[in-house]
């Protein structure tokens, strides 16, 4: 069995630390798929940032399948100080500003009990991109209130 | 391996720069399994949505409605129209005998539920890029 792709994150409002995790399978589906930028922004922005993400929301505040308040979501934000592209012509990596005016998303769906207290991952993650950033919450996404159910926390409180 | 451009290095700690050369490291592994890309439509069963990507780059999605968000490659000198676009709330629109969707069926529920001068400019420029791009149905079951 392969094993999914683990990443520190902040799992709960009092501040505790634990595993999220990529899917192997859905890791694999993004290389056969030729998404390297989807690869490349989880193993260097996804990968060493998500653990000092700003804020987290729950609820993705629209229907997803029976849910008409997508609720069963975590959502992470974060400025990123670097964007990372990646060259298919000289097959080089390149580390440069981030865009203006953006901050990184994460959604992560969290697990069942069972798959916590099996593997030890709180929550698969589901989704990773730049979104534009609110004006008002520094780090994060545009229209927060509105956007997401709730808050969950910002960093910096416990 | 890879280059970091001046600005950015100076806002980067030993450790940070550390933690780029890994992940860096480990993505030279996977990219030699990548296929090359194709645009595709495919239905995030996850997440209720159907996702469009024409173009492999780093993205930036603008979400216009709980609906619709719209996707634009972050490079200042790519084209200024959009990479891709994600629809959501596919389920309450399909059946879950249905194994495929017309991207048309899509864009018809997206208008009736929200009919707006904003969303029928979409709906034109999104349907052109599907066009464009030979894009007209999504499986709705894993293949």
């Amino acid at each position: 069995m392969s094993l999914p792709l683990r990443v520190k994150a902040r799992v709960s409002a009092h501040g505790t630390f634990g595993d999220v995790a990529l899917r192997y399978l859905d890791y694999e589906r993004l290389l056969n798929a030729g998404r390297t930028w989807s690869a490349l922004a989880f193993r260097m922005i996804v990968g060493p940032r998500l653990c000092i993400a700003q804020h987290c929301f729950k609820g993705l505040n629209r229907s997803v399948g029976s849910d008409p308040k997508g609720e069963n979501f975590w959502i992470y934000s974060f400025n990123v100080p670097y964007n990372v592209i990646y060259d298919q012509g000289t097959q080089k990596v390149k580390v440069i500003d981030p865009p203006p005016g953006s901050v990184f998303m994460v959604i992560v769906e969290p697990t069942s009990d069972e798959v916590l207290s099996t593997i030890a991952v709180y929550g698969w993650i589901s989704s990773w991109s730049w979104v534009l950033e609110d004006q008002v919450v520094q780090g994060a996404p545009v229209n927060p209130d509105t956007r997401f159910g709730r808050k969950l926390w910002s960093s910096g409180q416990a | 391996m890879f280059t970091i451009d001046d600005s950015v290095k100076q806002r980067l700690s030993s450790e940070e720069m550390a933690a780029l050369k890994d992940g860096a490291a480990q993505f030279a592994l996977d990219v030699q399994r990548a296929k090359p890309f194709e645009p595709y439509a495919y239905f995030d069963q996850g997440l209720d949505c159907i996702r469009v990507m024409v173009r492999d780059s780093s993205v930036c999605e603008f979400r216009i409605n709980e609906w619709l968000t719209v996707v634009y490659d972050t490079d200042p000198e790519a084209p200024p129209t959009p990479v891709g676009f994600t629809l959501k709330g596919i389920k309450s629109i399909t059946s879950k005998h249905d194994d495929i969707i017309q991207l048309t069926h899509v864009f018809d529920a997206l208008v009736k539920r929200a009919p707006n001068e904003e969303v029928m400019h979409w709906v034109f420029a999104l349907k052109k890029l599907t066009t464009q791009n030979n894009i007209f149905k999504v499986a709705l079951q894993p293949a």
